[in-house]
């Protein structure tokens, strides 16, 4: 099956730095892909060269089967995006702008708009600027959700919004789901880890996986092994272990491949003096706090060495 | 065209008070506008400073309304709601002109209309005139606004732009005048500067819509930016003054003859002076002129050498007198720089005077019978008097100044009385007005043009009453248009002369020859 998106060694620079560093990534069909990462890790510079926003200083892009530069004109018939920079036309009412928005697209369900309304309780008669940021991104997202496209694109879409507006905004868009592929980005771990079907973490730049929901979760697991006797890591700490500390005799790290029981057994050989071994499924939050935490000693030691 | 149409209804919604003020002003313009004609531009009385006002106005609110109708979808920027929309550049671009089309060119073209009748003109005989000038307006105003606003995010930068470009005009101007006077007679790198902004303003507007490539339209402003500041300054060696004003030679002598007069008091008078330079005059007698032309002097140049070796030249200068076969006796005002010639005093030296110059011929000789109320000109330009005592005329043209055009009348020392018994000893008169110019319209706000019928010397002069000559009703004008043939250089040399070094002072001088 063609992918939605796909990217290869994509790459942007601001002046001297990197934003985004040989990004190959691919987001299949029906996917609701989760880009993740902190601040500055480069999700929305993707997000902007995907829409044809920002061009790359090196790499390419497919969207839809087009190339990224390509996006533009027709090819939003088929896209809708909303962002929380997105500098909506104040000057309009709702009501106004889904009347300018329609002819746009030849695919607008007028009924789901209608739907839409109700769902987001918009009031058609107030102009943007007098709208709250919340109220702007259920009209932003109703005025994407209505043209059925095939492909949605969210950058950071619940940032700072209440829970109320957020569990709104989310099931609207779920409705959707279904017939569309969905990439959003967001800092919202615990809303994305409810209906994200894919998850790619963002780093300085640099993917540091991209993979099924399922498989992270099953992969990571919180290890604590409890020890008879004080006992040292092994001198090479296999690189699947994050963030290994030695408290007493307990020793506690992220297992990155502990998907199948096999984990067990081998810790079991490492440490044959164990006591216990528990291995801990993951929130998606305690996962890249792990990874965030992992990669930030990993670049200081790395600094260090280059020092 | 659906999207079209569709952009274009948005933007009349959004952008109705920009368009109602621009609307306004310009019925303001088309009403006020007129006491203008009676009385000529830049007066002090009241009506003539209101309308003065309005018409600056009228641009200010057109370039209000173009910079926030392209800053409806701004192209600078990262998170525009349109960018991601299923917009096509070009229909977005199609847009934004049916809207200048709809509330700037058409109701400009009504007011030009308006004006052309209120002047005693008939609009649609006026027709290509009228759409040139439209042209003109987009080339000169329009798409120089557009480009800026292309490259703006936001209403605040765009002024911040317009300010920026007025300082840097302003400089440029200061500048130049300042290192170099601003009299160089070709047409041609006007008309390269002209084409070459218009072609990068263009080219940004595209690029902007097509591409978005902020940076490198930029780019092409200040690049359009520079092609204006190296407009300002004068071209190493004059080379395209050459091409277009080529030397006289045997094959091709020069269309006038011009000698340093050494037959009447032959001297150099210098009449006041300007900062560092002071300004020379230097009679002349010119023959040679051939029947039925005349010669336009557009500029002129001096090269001063001592017998020391020091050395002097100006740059071009503005002239514009004419040499005719009928007016023998003229002179050339030069300027020259004062601490040079400190350094010259007493010494004889030489001077070359080189006169960029259009050979012109005359056309028919028409003629106008000035009347109580006034007259009009046989190429259709309304005159009126300026005042009420039959001694200045004011004329009012379409849609340009006339095309240049000799003008010849008795003035009579009587006052236009019928008590008065007739002149017997009138004086005959001449003046020119107009420019070469061919197009069908001279760029402008208004339609309707005026000048003054001037006749040097006559009517009204200094203040005193005794001097005073007058057209009187029923004196008969000739007007005779003039057309170029072709243009080239005069030379005149004065191999030794002693220039006077402060004003005020005259100079005998040995006789001379010229080339």
């Amino acid at each position: 099956m063609t992918p939605v998106i796909q990217t290869r060694n994509l790459s942007r620079s601001y002046g001297r730095t990197d934003a985004l560093k040989g990004l190959d990534l691919t987001i299949p069909k029906h996917a609701i892909y989760a880009l993740v990462g902190p601040n500055g890790a480069g999700k929305t510079t993707i997000i902007k060269l995907l829409m044809n926003i920002l061009r790359p200083t090196a790499g390419s892009a497919q969207v839809l089967g087009h190339p990224a530069a390509n996006v533009a004109g027709e090819v939003f018939t088929h896209i809708g995006y909303v962002s929380e920079n997105q500098e909506l036309p104040e000057w309009m009412t709702v009501g106004y702008l889904l009347d300018y928005v329609r002819p746009f697209y030849p695919t607008w369900d007028v009924a789901l708009e209608q739907h839409l309304l109700r769902q987001f309780d918009l009031p058609l008669d107030r102009k943007l600027k007098h709208l709250s940021r919340g109220m702007k991104m259920k009209v932003a997202l109703a005025s994407v959700l209505a043209y059925r496209p095939a492909l949605i694109v969210l950058d950071e879409p619940f940032s700072g919004l209440d829970p109320l507006v957020r569990d709104e905004l989310i099931e609207g868009l779920l409705e959707r789901a279904p017939e569309s592929t969905i990439l959003l980005s967001s800092h919202d771990l615990a809303e994305i880890e409810s209906f994200a079907t894919h998850v790619g973490y963002l780093d300085r730049g640099r993917l540091l996986f991209s993979e099924e929901m399922a498989t992270l979760t099953d992969r990571f697991r919180e290890v604590e092994i409890t020890l008879n006797q004080p006992q040292p890591l092994p001198a090479a700490v296999p690189s699947t272990w994050l963030q290994p500390q030695t408290v007493g005799t307990v020793i506690r790290f992220t297992h990155t491949k502990a998907a199948d029981g096999a984990a067990a057994t081998e810790l079991a050989q490492i440490f044959p003096n164990a006591r216990d071994i528990t291995l801990t499924p993951m929130t998606l939050r305690s996962i890249f706090l792990a990874i965030a935490k992992s990669s930030s000693t990993n670049s200081s030691a790395q600094k260090g060495r280059e020092a | 065209m659906s999207q079209v149409i569709h952009i274009f209804k948005k933007d009349i919604r959004h952008l109705w008070p920009e368009v109602l003020a621009s609307l306004v002003v310009t019925a303001i313009f088309v009403k006020i506008y007129p006491v203008t004609w009676a009385t000529g531009w830049h007066t002090s009385r009241m009506p003539d400073v209101l309308a003065s006002v309005v018409a600056v106005l009228v641009p200010v609110t057109w370039w209000v309304m173009v910079t926030r109708l392209i800053h409806s979808e701004p192209l600078v920027g990262e998170s525009q709601f349109w960018v991601t929309r299923p917009y096509q550049w070009q229909k977005l671009l199609a847009a934004k002109f049916l809207f200048l089309a709809a509330f700037l060119y058409v109701p400009f073209l009504i007011a030009q209309s308006l004006l052309l009748r209120e002047a005693g003109f008939h609009p649609l005989s006026y027709l290509p005139g009228l759409f040139f000038n439209l042209f003109l307006i987009t080339l000169i105003l329009v798409v120089p606004i557009a480009a800026v606003a292309t490259v703006t995010s936001g209403f605040a930068r765009a002024v911040l732009w317009l300010l920026a470009s007025v300082v840097y005009i302003a400089g440029l101007v200061a500048v130049a005048g300042l290192l170099f006077s601003s009299g160089d007679p070709d047409t041609y790198r006007g008309d390269i500067v002209h084409f070459v902004l218009c072609s990068l303003c263009i080219a940004t507007i595209v690029l902007q819509y097509a591409t978005r490539n902020v940076r490198l339209s930029r780019w092409l402003l200040v690049v359009a930016a520079a092609t204006v500041g190296i407009s300002a300054f004068p071209w190493p060696g004059s080379a395209l003054v050459r091409i277009e004003y080529p030397p006289s030679s045997t094959s091709m002598p020069p269309p006038a003859r011009l000698e340093f007069n050494s037959d009447s008091s032959p001297h150099v008078t210098a009449y006041g002076s300007s900062n560092a330079e002071l300004p020379l005059q230097f009679p002349l007698t010119v023959s040679g002129v051939a029947a039925g032309t005349a010669v336009r002097a557009n500029s002129v140049m001096v090269t001063i050498t001592a017998p020391n070796g020091l050395h002097w030249s100006s740059f071009w200068q503005f002239d514009g007198q004419f040499f005719t076969s009928a007016e023998p006796n003229s002179a050339v005002d030069v300027r020259v720089n004062q601490a040079f010639l400190e350094k010259v005093k007493d010494l004889s030296v030489q001077v070359r005077i080189t006169w960029a110059v259009s050979r012109i011929r005359a056309g028919a000789t028409r003629q106008a019978i000035t009347g109580e109320e006034g007259f009009t000109t046989p190429d259709g330009g309304i005159c009126s008097q300026g005042g009420n005592d039959y001694t200045s005329f004011q004329c009012r043209f379409p849609m340009r100044e006339p095309r240049l055009t000799r003008f010849t009348a008795m003035w009579s020392h009587q006052l236009c009385s019928q008590e008065q018994p007739p002149d017997t000893t009138p004086v005959s008169a001449t003046g020119w007005a107009g420019h070469l110019g061919n197009t069908p319209a001279d760029f402008g706000i208004t339609s309707v043009w005026t000048s003054s019928l001037y006749f040097p010397g006559q009517g009204f002069t200094i203040n005193e009453r005794s001097n005073r000559t007058y057209l009187c009703p029923g004196t008969p004008i000739s007007f005779t248009e003039y057309t170029l043939v072709d243009k080239s250089q005069i030379d005149l040399l004065i191999p030794a002369v002693r220039l006077p070094y402060r004003p005020n002072i005259r100079f005998q001088t040995s006789p001379a020859k010229a080339d």
